[in-house]
């Protein structure tokens, strides 16, 4: 019932290397271009995790490879995959990260607040948010805190 | 072209490994080790896609779990000092 053999064969094998074989199905070429998306949008995230100059704007990218990326490369193997359970384990493995992923994040993100990292802010848009002051505005707790920083220089 | 999507996730692990060394705080290297959990789990979907004995999809769905039940414990530990 299973066929093991024609998933060595095809584009995605032989971009990954698992031995390329010599006839490609139409659904192996339909799962390639979602593979290789995905794989840009987590090299760009890893970029992205790597160079942004902040906690909380780092969030994004990672969030990006916890959500865009993983779907986009589990699904395209789904299409790809000629054995149904191998589609339906993909489909499990995706959902769950889907779910688990963006929860995590927001833990993290919720206990570093708490903990009382605030985000970075330009001078300039510190200045902005301060002047039009509202009281438990958490944009300016945060620029103040960088404003008091600020008033400590000489 | 062969080992391409697998070598720029590797690479991509390894770049976001250097923000989990360097992270000025421990909240970015939870969340930097918890997207290399994610790559890791990519990474193994696609050996087990290839591979003859399909329990590697097995052994990514229980990865995938277990980053995400570690992270919590994690944050957990360093918001109350424990872990009860």
């Amino acid at each position: 019932m299973t066929p093991s053999t024609p998933s060595f064969s095809g584009p995605i094998a032989e971009l990954t290397g698992f031995e390329p074989g010599a006839v490609a199905t139409a659904l192996e070429w339909i799962g390639i271009a979602p593979v290789l998306v995905g794989t840009f949008v987590v090299f760009t995230g890893a970029l992205g995790v790597a160079r942004f100059p902040d906690f909380y704007s780092r969030v994004h990218p990672a969030g990006m490879i916890d959500a865009l990326g993983q779907l986009l490369i589990l699904g395209g193997l789904g299409i790809a995959s000629d054995d149904p359970w191998i589609a339906l384990k993909l489909a499990l493995i995706s959902s769950v990260l889907f779910i688990t992923a963006p929860t995590s994040t927001h833990a993290l993100v919720r206990a570093a607040w708490r903990e009382g990292l605030r985000p970075w802010l330009k001078p300039g848009d510190a200045q902005g948010v301060l002047e039009k002051d509202t009281d438990h505005n958490p944009v300016t707790a945060s620029a103040s805190w960088l404003v008091a920083k600020k008033e400590d220089r000489p | 072209m062969k080992l391409l999507t697998a070598t720029f996730l590797i690479v991509a692990v390894a770049i976001i490994l250097f923000r989990a060394i360097k992270g000025p705080t421990i909240y970015d290297r939870i969340l930097a080790v918890n997207s290399a959990g994610t790559c890791a789990v990519i990474l193994v979907c696609q050996f087990g896609f290839f591979s003859e004995p399909g329990f590697f999809l097995d052994t990514a769905l229980v990865y995938a779990l277990i980053n995400f039940i570690a992270t919590i414990a994690i944050l957990k530990f360093i918001e109350h000092r424990s872990l009860a």
